[in-house]
């Protein structure tokens, strides 16, 4: 009998202090009538109770969240009025204003006290080599509900730079945690992570990207200096460096121009590969002279070299042939005696009193080129002409068809 | 059928419509198409006949079953028709018989696929015996099938009830006039035209009945589509179309319509205008006169009188050619029924006796054969759509990774854009229904298609540039291009390529282009008009159906039977076959056999191309533009011994504009000399590219030998590259997209930076009347830029006048530190006015300055860095340059690894302050090989007339950012980009110095 009355005593002991538990847990109106801030953690059920004698019947309760303004009837009970927030409202975090005929209070919600993720955002993903410049980590710890943890949470930083692994201390403030991530004087890859409450972040990258060319020298690599217009001089760079010594981005455009002797501008280009630029040039028809220098436009010159391109024969010989209306040139030799290369280009011109009446051009076959002189271009007449190959010009005085 | 229906002009429009209607049957606004377009531009029966039917068993099982009805109630209606006219019903089996093998219905279903009009007509031949029990007898019932029917014809078509009101019913409203005063009088040779008065005037209650309550079907049935007109009338300017042309003059629109629609029913003419212009047929004789007239198009001045100017433009006049056939199909039938055992028969048989009757029908029968077996295989004759491609690719395409978030174009597909857009449910920008499109840049335009605007000259071509130079304002940015004739205007618009698809279609992309917004633009209708127009049709073919079987089971049949049948032809077969009339069918028979013959064997003569100079020299230039190598090798002088396959050798290594994109436009051939054997011929032509006209001039000798005319080829270059196998390091860059296999949107950190650009000098200049935007931009961040331009002219109320983006005048790629200068030109929408004066003939050069309201005073320029990775080529090089007088000869050099298919030059002109004034471009006509030079000549311009209005540079932006604070923080010391060294010395008047820069196109990359 004892027995059983201590079960029952237990019983209600343990009721009776649940219930008080759970009074103590939540609010009652009455004892906060001076708008007294309470606190919850995101999640939490929360339920507003107001004393019968304080309502006047009807009146719903007015809640102002974040989200915006919503209308909560109640649940009467014998003493007192249950006004039950809808579980959206408890999910957030922030300042939530009640009101109820008179009586008003409110209540602030707060994230959990664990992180759930990390959400995070670098940018911008790429910064220039040197000490100005920077790119900004942005770090939201969040928690279960995707509320982000209050102010003075701790996140750590982490990135890495070459062997320097470095760790860095910030804090949210209004929400976000941000560290600002000064650049290297080294073009290299900076890996950058995060961490807060124990949970980590990904593996975010910055690339630190070189900083502008610095001047640079540039050479010529040739075969010969024969202006044959049959091998081509490479043109290239020094490895084009920025004012910490890292190679310039691959791919850097780098403009090679070119005066020759008449001083009309050449150009050839090139894009570097490990620093270095190459460039492509055929080499000229004839004589010429050529002045080089190479430009990453605006930003940075090369010093300058001068070439020289010598003829590649002294002289040359054409017969007329009988009847006048072909004349061969050649056979062409170059430099070394042996016969040029196809394509060399012959133009030979006819005049008539000074003035031209024909123009023919031809590019040399087997060192050789025949020009027709056909009736149908060139009636028979009294002519002079020239003939022009590998810079030479020789004159034909009297010519006639 | 199968085989012939899906290359179509038109069946894939209307499955594509079909589409539209299975996937959302209330709601007509398709988005598809034209930025958006109402379905309610056409009849919808058909349409959701085949949408209706798709749900069962896929959409070409609803168009085939749709076509197959067609046939049916075609073949049915021919015999119904055909015994209301001649009242026998062995005329009319023979009828309906050759009715399915007319070589006009064969061509309308078979080529150009014109399921509703099919419909419409058969079932406007079902609806006349119907409307003549009406009138005949009074019945009302009759009065309620023939409306039926009328209604459903309507809603399958609605120009068919329309003029078929005018070509069929009006006549036969005079016939059913003229069998009830027979009737009444005994026979037609009593009849006078008093007595049609009178009969008129008895029948007058129930044909204005019929005529007043067929109008307010055609009207009700289909009253959103009339409301839809005359809210969006059709702005459209009128397309050329085939069957306006002079059939003479354009021997292929003579042949499609004129000849094969025809086809047969040619010969025996004379036969149809005797029995028309019989007493009974009299009206159908009159409309079957007019019907023909307006058929032949352009041919006689007659139909632009009858119709008018803008009617005649609008109309697509094959139609009447159609309806003339059909309306004398009966007749055909009786023709051959009287030829094979009627009165004809022996006719002939007793005049010309029996072997020769049957060498005529076996002629006839071969012909008609013939004709049918060639209309079926039009299309693989001479095919008017690119081959048939292989959708899926494309639609995995545009539904992989939202690539439908933006709008796409395809370029050289023919009709078959209505089946890609049947099957996916991606946006495009073009369309294939002109009528319902609205956006100012097309419906100003008489293009059919952009899709096809290279068949379209100037305007076709200038509505593409448009739309491919100002993408974002329709957010296109995927382009599938089935035609390699477009792929250098994409490039030099700034389009990049993606690689090709499975089904050889290669995608070109542009960047920079934002997605499509969620909600599009909506012309909203009443929900009682969408509700009617998705119930209306339908219900019109199930009330027809019903009161159809209603009256054949109340047995109304009969009295129509009685109203003919005593009139059979058997009477006429008593009689002998007029005389007169057999010896003119057979005249007209021989006459029309000697036409074709003559006009086979000019087309011979014509053929015959050497045997004079200039016709030599064209036919060369001609056969070469055809790349019918081998014929134009035979044309060159046997005495040179020019193998062919070094002739093909030569030409396949000349690459360029023209040699691969170019389209030999016009060409004229002028004899300078000629003598017995030998003849000097300047030839002018003039070629189309996209990017260009090309006109060339040559002179070419030619030699006679064995009385033809031989072309000498001359020498061919000799030049050698230096070396046999080289190499070059280079960079190559690849972009990983998104990194993460997902369907979720981009991951934050795989969007790439967009590359820093700098705009190093700005300014608004005006030359002549055209203002421009010039200046010079450089790619100053460590990776590849595409480089997208845009600028906006502001009035001095900073009220916006204009914006455009940068087309040709600028290299869309920049390598890091790369600069390029550039210039914006405002164009305006060509020929939006209607007094402007459409040129005749093609010039992508011509340029449509804007009309502005003010005069700008400010400008706005945005620049976007997007980074890019292909089309990086840059290894070409100036290797010579020399300026005389006015003129810019050089060459360059291709140094690299990529044949260069076309160069240009990017030619910047500076003052004596070495400030920028113009930049203006050419382009290289001939590609560059690896390691061989070309040679170039320009003609540069003096710049006297240039004025600069405003070069203040505060509302230049990069990727939306201020671009001043872009250049103090990158580059806060920078050079002089255009010192001494890098420009070359000129000497005009206006301008000093010269800029010459390189962008390369490289048509197949390796």
């Amino acid at each position: 009998m004892i027995k059983r009355l201590g079960i029952y005593c237990t019983f209600s002991v343990l009721i009776l202090s649940s219930v008080f538990a759970f009074q103590q847990m939540h609010l009652h109106a009455n004892e906060n009538k001076n708008t007294v801030l309470n606190k919850y953690i995101a999640g939490d059920e929360i339920i507003i109770r107001v004393q019968k004698n304080q309502w006047n019947g009807k009146d719903p309760m007015l809640c102002h969240a974040s989200y915006g303004a919503t209308m909560i009837t109640g649940e009467e009970t014998e003493t007192e009025v249950i006004f039950k927030l809808p579980e959206y409202l408890g999910r957030k975090t922030g300042l939530i204003d009640w009101q109820v005929g008179r009586l008003d209070g409110q209540i602030y919600i707060e994230a959990q006290d664990s992180v759930k993720s990390m959400e995070t955002y670098l940018g911008p993903p790429s910064i220039i080599a040197g000490y100005v410049d920077y790119s900004m980590l942005v770090s939201i710890p969040t928690d279960q509900l995707d509320n982000p943890l209050p102010n003075g949470t701790k996140v750590n930083v982490n990135h890495q730079f070459q062997r320097n692994i470095e760790s860095e201390v910030t804090y949210v403030k209004d929400r976000v945690a941000h560290k600002n991530l000064n650049s290297y004087p080294r073009a290299n890859r900076m890996l950058v992570s995060s961490e807060a409450k124990g949970k980590d972040s990904k593996e975010m990258t910055l690339n630190i990207v070189p900083e502008i060319p610095k001047s640079f020298k540039i050479f010529v690599d040739r075969n010969h200096n024969f202006a044959d217009g049959n091998q081509i001089s490479r043109l290239y760079t020094s490895t084009i460096k920025d004012k910490y010594g890292n190679l310039v981005a691959d791919g850097t455009y780098v403009k090679f121009i070119i005066k020759d002797k008449n001083n009309n501008t050449l150009q050839t280009f090139g894009t570097t590969v490990n620093g270095i630029a190459q460039a492509n040039m055929l080499h000229p028809k004839s004589y010429d002279e050529w002045n080089i220098k190479a430009f990453i436009e605006g930003i940075a010159e090369s010093s300058s070299i001068r070439l020289i391109y010598k003829n590649i024969m002294e002289d040359f010989e054409y017969t007329i042939h009988e009847g006048k209306r072909k004349i061969t040139v050649g056979p062409l030799h170059s430099f070394m005696n042996q016969i040029v290369p196809d394509g060399l280009p012959v133009t030979m011109n006819l005049y008539q009193e000074d003035q031209l009446t024909l123009s023919l051009y031809q590019e040399s076959e087997d060192g050789k080129v025949n020009f027709y002189l056909l009736e149908e271009n060139v009636p028979s007449g009294i002519y002079s002409g020239e003939i022009k190959t590998a810079g030479l010009i020789k004159k034909i005085e009297f010519l006639e068809l | 059928m199968f085989y012939t229906l899906e290359s179509t002009y038109d069946a894939l429009i209307h499955m594509f419509f079909g589409s539209h209607y299975a996937e959302s049957w209330f709601e007509p606004w398709n988005y598809q198409w034209y930025t958006g377009f109402t379905v309610m531009s056409y009849p919808p029966l058909v349409h959701q006949s085949i949408g209706f039917l798709s749900l069962i068993g896929g959409l070409k099982f609803g168009m085939f079953t749709v076509a197959l009805i067609g046939v049916v109630l075609f073949i049915t209606g021919a015999y119904r028709y055909s015994f209301l006219l001649t009242s026998n019903k062995t005329v009319a089996g023979y009828t309906s018989i050759l009715a399915a093998f007319s070589s006009s219905f064969v061509e309308t279903l078979h080529v150009f696929g014109q399921l509703p009009s099919i419909i419409g007509i058969s079932v406007l031949m079902h609806s006349l015996p119907e409307i003549y029990k009406w009138l005949r007898t009074g019945k009302v019932l009759f009065l309620v099938t023939s409306l039926a029917l009328i209604s459903v014809t309507v809603t399958s078509h609605h120009v068919t009830p329309i003029f078929g009101m005018i070509f069929f019913i009006f006549p036969l409203i005079g016939m059913a006039i003229l069998d009830e005063a027979k009737d009444k009088l005994g026979a037609y040779s009593y009849i006078r035209i008093k007595h049609f008065f009178i009969y008129l005037w008895k029948l007058f209650p129930r044909i204005i009945g019929f005529g007043l309550m067929a109008l307010d079907i055609i009207i009700l049935c289909i009253l959103p589509y009339w409301l839809n007109s005359k809210k969006n009338p059709i702005s459209q300017v009128p397309i050329p179309h085939g069957s306006r042309d002079s059939f003479i003059e354009v021997g292929s629109s003579g042949l499609a319509f004129f000849l094969i629609p025809w086809g047969i029913l040619l010969i025996i003419l004379p036969f149809f205008f005797y029995r028309f212009y019989s007493k009974r047929l009299i009206f159908f004789g009159l409309s079957f006169t007019l019907l023909f007239v307006l058929g032949t198009g352009g041919t006689t001045p007659i139909p632009r009188m009858l119709l008018g100017e803008t009617a005649f433009n609008i109309l697509t006049l094959d139609r009447f050619t159609l309806w003339a056939t059909i309306m004398a199909i009966p007749l055909f039938g009786e023709f051959v029924y009287r030829f094979s055992e009627g009165d004809l028969k022996q006719f002939i048989d007793n005049k010309l006796g029996a072997p020769y009757h049957r060498l005529i029908a076996g002629m006839m029968a071969g012909l008609m054969l013939i004709t049918t077996i060639f209309t079926l295989s039009l299309n693989y004759f001479r095919p008017g759509q690119p081959e048939k491609i292989n959708m899926l690719p494309i639609v995995n395409f545009l539904h992989q990774d939202q690539h439908d978030h933006w709008r796409y174009l395809t370029l050289g597909f023919g009709d078959q854009i209505a089946w890609l857009a049947a099957q996916s449910g991606a946006l495009s920008v073009d369309g294939n229904y002109h009528s319902a499109r609205r956006l100012p840049e097309l419906t100003t335009r008489a293009v059919e298609r952009l899709e096809n605007s290279k068949f379209r000259g100037i305007e076709g071509l200038g509505s593409l540039q448009q739309f491919l130079t100002v993408p974002e304002k329709y957010n296109l940015k995927y382009v599938f291009s089935n035609d390699k004739f477009y792929d250098p205007m994409l490039y030099f618009c700034g389009w990049q390529r993606l690689s090709q698809l499975e089904n050889g279609i290669n995608v070109w992309e542009k960047l920079n282009v934002k997605p499509l917004s969620t909600i599009l633009p909506i012309e909203d209708v009443e929900r009682w008009q969408k509700t009617l127009w998705g119930t209306m049709p339908f219900c019109t073919v199930l009330f027809a159906l019903f009161i159809n079987l209603f009256a054949r089971r109340n047995k109304f049949q009969e009295p129509w039977l009685e109203l003919i049948e005593p009139k059979q032809i058997k009477i006429k077969t008593k009689r002998t076959f007029p005389k007169f009339l057999f010896t003119i069918q057979h005249l007209w028979g021989y006459l029309l056999a000697i036409i074709i013959i003559a006009s086979i064997y000019r087309i011979y003569i014509f053929n015959q191309s050497q045997d004079s100079p200039t016709k030599a020299v064209m036919a060369y230039f001609d056969h070469l533009d055809f790349k019918q190598f081998e014929a134009a090798h035979q044309m060159i002088d046997p005495m040179e011994k020019l193998g062919i396959d070094q002739f093909m050798l030569e030409i396949s290594v000349s690459d360029g504009l023209v040699n691969s994109y170019g389209k030999l436009d016009s060409l004229s051939a002028t004899v300078l000399e000629q003598s017995d054997s030998l003849a000097i011929v300047k030839v002018d032509g003039l070629w189309i590219s996209p990017l260009k006209n090309v006109p060339r001039h040559f002179k070419k000798t030619l030699v006679k030998r064995n009385n033809k005319w031989y072309i000498r080829h001359g020498k061919k270059e000799t030049d050698l590259p230096p070396d046999q196998l080289y190499n070059k390091p280079s960079v190559l860059y690849h972009n990983q997209g998104r990194r993460k296999i997902s369907t979720e949107q981009t991951y934050h950190e795989d969007v790439l930076k967009q590359p820093v650009l700098e705009i190093l000098s700005a300014r608004l200049v005006k030359k002549g009347k055209e203002y421009a935007l010039i200046g010079e931009v450089q790619n100053i961040d460590n990776v590849p830029a595409d480089v997208v331009l845009t600028g906006t002219l502001y009035d001095k109320n900073n009220k916006s006048l204009a914006t455009y983006n940068s087309m040709y005048h600028l290299k869309h790629k920049l390598m890091p530190k790369e600069i390029s200068s550039f210039k914006i030109e405002f164009q305006g929408v060509a020929w939006i006015n209607n007094g402007d004066k459409i040129p005749e003939t093609f010039n992508p050069d011509e340029f449509t300055p804007i009309n502005l309201r003010n005069e700008p005073i400010k400008f706005n320029l945005q620049a976007a860095g997007n980074v890019s990775s292909h089309d990086l080529y840059k290894d070409m090089s100036i290797n010579s340059v020399s300026i005389t007088d006015k003129i810019l000869e050089g060459s360059v050099f291709n140094g690299g690894m990529e044949e260069v298919t076309i160069p240009q030059l990017i030619l910047s002109y500076y003052d004596v302050e070495k400030k920028l004034i113009w930049v203006d471009y050419e382009f290289i006509k001939d590609g560059v090989r690896q390691q061989r030079t070309r040679k170039f000549n320009v003609e540069l311009e003096n710049q006297m007339s240039v004025k600069v209005i405003n070069e203040d540079m505060s509302n230049c932006y990069v990727n939306g950012l201020p671009n001043e604070s872009i250049s103090r923080k990158v580059i806060p010391q920078r050079k002089n980009h255009s010192p001494d060294e890098i420009l070359q010395k000129l000497d005009l008047i206006g301008t000093k110095y010269l800029k010459i820069e390189i962008d390369n196109f490289v048509g197949n990359p390796k």
